[in-house]
């Protein structure tokens, strides 16, 4: 009996592993918050005590680890809030590929304003913001407020309407700095009581990419203003959104799992189609080999009996007849 | 008792055919391919440069590739200017480097330049931990009356593997660095590709297998019925060819348009594998900037 459980629990744990893939590498979350690590500290510190995200999560102060991070294939998710536009210059051509490949990304404030990101405000975070508004909300704070526009994962735990603290947000606007909606492959989830522009923008790859853009997110580095960042991410409401964002882009896309499943499994088997690409190779060599050795032969037994012939009958039989 | 004649006979003809099969088995050669041509303008061409490579495959081969990759140079504030000319270069953000003060002396290596560079560093560590192996070159080259040693460390083979070709394009994944005698040094970064941003560059590519000869040219070029393809479509540096028979020849030519290969210069690197298997050592051209 005791037998018949051990082994029954040897088969258990087996298959365990193997629905868990072992060997695969843990999923990993990127932060990037440019010149300021601080806030990249604390937004990590978010993603860490959410128990429904299970990923490694790590922060990076260099835009060009961005571009190697969109490379590795256990980058789940990639977070960016950026301040300026030297910060996001040359993201967009790994950034685009990473979201079509099927990545996961969730970008804040001026990776959504055209004139600092170009078309990464268009095509990756698809805000097409060209103006930014900076009035108070209808409260005369310095916040916005979020309208829900449709349900969605990303509102799951939160109000219809809520205010988060904010400095501004970058919009599309017209010539009078109206809002003017840009078509486009993207879902509207919260707008802006004032501004009517989109604060919170879902948008999914044809490959299962992710992006949630957030152009209303924008705080400052100092404790003694209202909007520092410090103040933004202690609001419950900012967690809930930020996290739940973080979680359908990461969760959602399809590229960790498509890529790193089996990642073991797959660079052995790349050795593998090399081996058996060379031992095919050897064996036609050796095929090769034998064939022209066997002509060799046929050609060398030819050769002798050719040569007796012409010695015997052209030099020995005139030789013998005189 | 043989007859002298007899025996005579069939040593001279034992003789005589062993020369001729001599004469055949020593006639092939023991090298799957042979490279023909590898052309290249020597410094920055300022006008129309045309890049050649060229082999004849010298037995039947299963899958041949030819995998191009072009490395420029990134300046730091901190190196010498070992390329004599260089004008203009890519500058590297100082807080790219490990040490910004670092400084290299004599017997330092290239490992120790590229240990300094935060992003390459941050991504051998990561992929090191995943297993993730790169290709890795060591070379000394002579420049300018240099002695370099130079070390190329490859990532896109393996990512290419695991993301898919597309996945590589215009991807920084090729790290390079020279030192010379005195720790004058290079960093270098680049891709797999024929040349830096070919989209934007070249004006044809033509790639010919035997008697399949396909040119690309720039999209807007392309009409129907044209018989070209668009550059858009071209392999981004790796070309492969299957079911090769002994004797076709496979050339890679292309055409670029003058003064757009980066002012430092350019280090093209020629890799052909035979069967998976790396032929002889990677061809390394060095394009110098123009003298000034």
């Amino acid at each position: 009996m005791r037998r018949i459980i051990l082994s029954s629990l040897v088969v258990f744990l087996f298959a365990c592993s193997i629905a868990q893939g072992e060997g695969d590498p843990e999923p990993n979350i990127i932060i990037f918050t440019a010149g300021d690590p601080v806030f990249a500290g604390m937004l990590a510190d978010l993603i860490t005590q959410d128990d429904r995200i299970d990923s490694e999560v790590e922060v990076v102060s260099n835009p060009e680890v961005i571009i190697m991070a969109s490379l590795l294939p256990n980058t789940e998710c990639i977070v960016i809030y950026s301040d300026h536009k030297d910060q996001v210059n040359g993201l967009y051509t790994s950034l685009s590929l990473y979201l079509q490949q099927g990545g996961g990304l969730v970008g804040m404030r001026e990776v959504c304003y055209e004139p600092s990101a170009l078309e990464l405000a268009e095509e990756v975070f698809p805000v097409f913001a060209n103006d930014s508004n900076r009035n108070p909300n209808s409260k005369g704070k310095r916040a916005r407020t979020y309208i829900m526009e449709n349900q969605h994962e990303v509102t799951s735990g939160l109000p219809e309407t809520f205010d988060l603290l904010s400095m501004g947000t970058y919009i599309s606007a017209d010539d009078d700095g109206n809002y003017l909606p840009v078509p486009g492959d993207y879902e509207i989830v919260y707008r802006d009581e004032v501004s009517n522009s989109p604060l919170l923008v879902t948008h999914e790859s044809e490959k299962g990419g992710r992006s949630v853009s957030m152009p209303g997110i924008w705080c400052v580095n100092n404790q003694r203003v209202d909007v520092y960042y410090g103040n933004l991410v202690a609001e419950d409401n900012f967690v809930r959104l930020f996290t739940n964002s973080v979680l359908w882009a990461a969760k959602g896309s399809t590229r960790y799992d498509t890529i790193s499943t089996n990642l073991t499994a797959k660079l052995e088997n790349s050795d593998q189609e090399k081996d058996e690409l060379r031992r095919r190779a050897e064996e036609a060599d050796k095929d090769r080999a034998n064939q022209r050795l066997i002509l060799l032969i046929i050609v060398w037994g030819t050769g002798i009996v050719v040569c007796v012939l012409v010695i015997w009958k052209l030099v020995l039989a005139p030789v013998e007849t005189a | 008792m043989i007859d002298k004649r007899v025996l005579g006979i069939a040593i001279v003809s034992i003789l005589l055919a062993t020369l001729l099969i001599l004469t055949i088995a020593g006639d092939i050669s023991d090298q799957p391919i042979e490279i023909l041509e590898n052309e290249y303008p020597m410094t920055v061409p300022r006008g129309e440069a045309t890049f050649t490579f060229s082999l004849i495959a010298r037995e039947d081969i299963e899958n041949l590739q030819i995998r191009f990759t072009s490395l420029s140079p990134r300046r730091t504030e901190f190196d010498q200017a070992m390329w004599v000319g260089a004008a203009t270069a890519w500058t590297l953000d100082t807080r790219g480097l490990v040490d910004d003060k670092k400084e290299y002396q004599a017997g330092d290596t290239p490992e120790d330049i590229l240990a300094n560079v935060v992003k390459f560093v941050w991504f051998q560590n990561r992929t090191e931990a995943l297993g993730i192996e790169p290709e890795t070159y060591e070379r000394t080259m002579r420049v300018e009356n240099q002695e370099l040693q130079t070390t190329i460390i490859d990532y896109s083979p393996v990512i290419e593997y695991m993301s898919g070709k597309e996945s590589t394009a215009d991807m920084p994944l090729i790290y390079g660095a020279m030192i010379n005698e005195t720790g004058g040094y290079l960093y270098l970064e680049g891709f797999s590709d024929v040349i830096i941003n070919p989209i934007r560059n070249i004006k044809m590519l033509t790639v010919t297998q035997s008697d399949n000869q396909t040119t690309y040219i720039p999209d807007d070029l392309v009409w129907e019925g044209s018989g070209r393809m668009p550059l858009s479509t071209a392999p981004r540096g790796v070309f492969e060819f299957t079911s090769v028979k002994k004797d076709d020849t496979i050339t890679v030519i292309f055409s670029m348009e003058p003064n757009l290969i980066p002012g430092p210069g350019l280090l093209q690197m020629i890799r052909v594998y035979v069967d998976g298997d790396l032929f002889d050592v990677p061809r390394i051209n060095l394009i110098l900037p123009p003298e000034t």
